[in-house]
């Protein structure tokens, strides 16, 4: 069982960086309005350095959910899904595999990137640790959330725009405690701790939740 | 009606904005109603004549079948 | 009560009468609570005559949530149960409970611009709304967009669910992010204890919206399952015939 989980992990770890396919273009995006928000906004530092959080966890949110279209997508297409439905291994741990797998592919590389970005954005060395954990974080609270609304939508074509939908509602609290740790992190005089545990308990029970009610949504796309 | 602690923030009249919000619940009533309405009439007419003719042809498939 | 309505002839049998009932129910109750709210309640110390707006916010938003709650049982009714009463009940009350949300939100915009000075506020109980009715959305978009109605069913079911147990989560967030960023000079409205003389005109209001949106549910489930006997005897029609 163990075994069919991790071939399910290396599977789409490689498949989301083969051929610039799955994971690149999502953290293009995210290194790109991190490039243009200075350029946007002029380079005043208390400016940048105020709106610098936000706008990575605006920009994590965002690239999560171009990824989510294509995630059972293809299972659906190819088949690999009802291996999944017939493996040894419940659906469930199945989900979550792919989950874990995103967020190795998508989730890590951003948080670095993030906390790297974070010290262009003004804010003081100290703080990037602090922001790229509370990004990788976030980003699993993200995808795991965002299995659901890819199971959902799996089988409607171009899902995207209803899958947008379907979890906008549930982004709302990782990204309202992520970018709060991150801002009071980053100011440095506020304790981030407070904002930091709650994003821990929000993203740990979507990560509970998403992938049993994901595996609950792919039981019945199937049949 | 100005508060005095907020001088300008209150204004007066507030008449319009009061009548636009009871417009507005009136109107989203009724519209829901009016739809609500207007399809089950809709769907209760099709789902009849559907019946209807589906009792129809097989009425007629009886027949055909007891007069050889 | 789900044994009473289990048989959806005898719901229909049922509903046939209840609708039209509640709608005049609702007429009655709008009768009384109307004069109430709009003529003989007290203008507010603070707000004025703006405070008439509450009789119409106020119930949309309890209503919007209720629907929601109400939606969240007959998801679980028709997961567990697989009830086909319970997923035509949830997919009739997610569009009244949607337009109820967004009333809420465009008299709550209605009601800060005299009160506060803007059209839009990001205060606490107006963002959960605006959450709340994105919710509504997807759950509504959800089903428009898979034609096969019984997997729509049991997906939005399940969608409902979910966003059920996260609304409190929402809630809590949006309280907590509300409270972080408190602005300086913004009207509370709604913080102390209300006035016995406002409390009845707003009860009777939402008593009155409560029948309007049961009724509106009733006709909306009513049409749906009209809906499913017609579709499915056309296709055995057209089956049949050569």
């Amino acid at each position: 069982m163990i075994r069919a989980l991790m071939s399910v992990y290396r599977r789409d770890v490689a498949l989301a960086w083969a051929g610039g396919g799955g994971a690149a273009a999502p953290l293009g995006f995210y290194v790109g309005v991190v490039l243009l928000l200075p350029l946007a906004m002029g380079p005043e530092r208390a400016l940048i350095a105020a709106a610098g959080p936000p706008l990575l966890w605006v920009a994590g949110a965002l690239s999560v959910l171009m990824t989510l279209e294509r995630l059972f997508q293809a299972d659906l297409e190819d088949a690999s899904l009802d291996q999944l439905l017939l493996a040894a291994a419940p659906l469930e741990l199945a989900a979550f595999a792919k989950g874990a797998a995103l967020w190795t592919a998508l989730g890590l590389p951003m948080a670095l990137v993030g906390g790297i970005a974070s010290l262009t954005l003004q804010t003081p060395p100290a703080a990037a640790p602090i922001i790229a954990l509370g990004l990788a974080v976030g980003m699993a609270g993200f995808i795991s959330i965002g299995l659901l609304g890819a199971a959902l939508a799996a089988g409607v074509r171009r899902g995207g725009v209803l899958i947008a939908v379907l979890v906008l509602p549930f982004f709302a609290p990782p990204i309202i405690f992520g970018a709060a740790a991150a801002a009071a992190a980053s100011a440095g005089e506020a304790p981030f701790e407070g904002a930091f545990q709650l994003l821990g308990a929000c993203c740990l029970f979507y990560a509970a939740l998403g992938p049993i009610a994901a595996a609950a949504a792919l039981r019945l796309q199937a049949d | 009606m100005t508060d005095p602690a907020l001088p300008g923030v209150i204004e007066d009249p507030h008449t319009a904005y009061i009548a636009w919000s009871y417009a507005l619940a009136a109107l989203s009533l009724a519209g829901l109603a009016f739809v609500g309405w207007w399809r089950a009439r809709h769907w209760s007419a099709r789902a009849k004549a559907a019946l209807r003719a589906e009792a129809e042809g097989g009425e007629a498939e009886e027949k055909k079948a007891s007069t050889p | 009560m789900i044994t009473v309505f289990a048989n959806p002839d005898r719901f229909m049998a049922l509903s046939r009468y209840l609708t039209p009932i509640l709608a005049a129910a609702a007429a009655a109750l709008f009768a009384w609570g109307l004069p109430q709210a709009l003529v003989t309640s007290p203008p507010d110390y603070q707000m004025g005559e703006t405070v008439r707006i509450m009789y119409v916010h106020v119930p949309a938003a309890w209503w919007a949530l209720g629907l929601y709650a109400a939606m969240g049982m007959a998801s679980f009714v028709s997961l567990v149960w697989r009830h086909v009463l319970a997923d035509v009940a949830a997919r009739a009350m997610a569009p009244v409970g949607a337009v109820l949300a967004a009333l809420c939100l465009i008299t709550g915009s209605l009601w800060g611009r005299p009160t506060w000075g803007t059209w839009w506020e990001w205060d606490a109980r107006l963002t959960s709304m605006l959450v709340l009715f994105i919710t509504y959305i997807g759950y509504l978009a959800l089903w428009a967009a898979i034609e096969d109605a019984q997997r729509a069913a049991r997906l939005a079911a399940i969608l409902c669910l979910v966003g059920l147990i996260n609304l409190p989560i929402i809630r809590f967030s949006v309280d907590w992010w509300y409270t972080l960023h408190q602005p300086a000079s913004v009207l509370r409205l709604g913080g102390s204890a209300i006035d016995p003389a406002m409390l009845s005109p707003l009860l009777i209001m939402a008593g009155a919206f409560a029948c309007a949106a049961a009724s509106i549910t009733l006709l909306g489930m009513r049409s749906l399952i009209h809906r499913r006997q017609a579709l499915a005897a056309e296709l055995r029609l057209a089956r049949s015939a050569p």
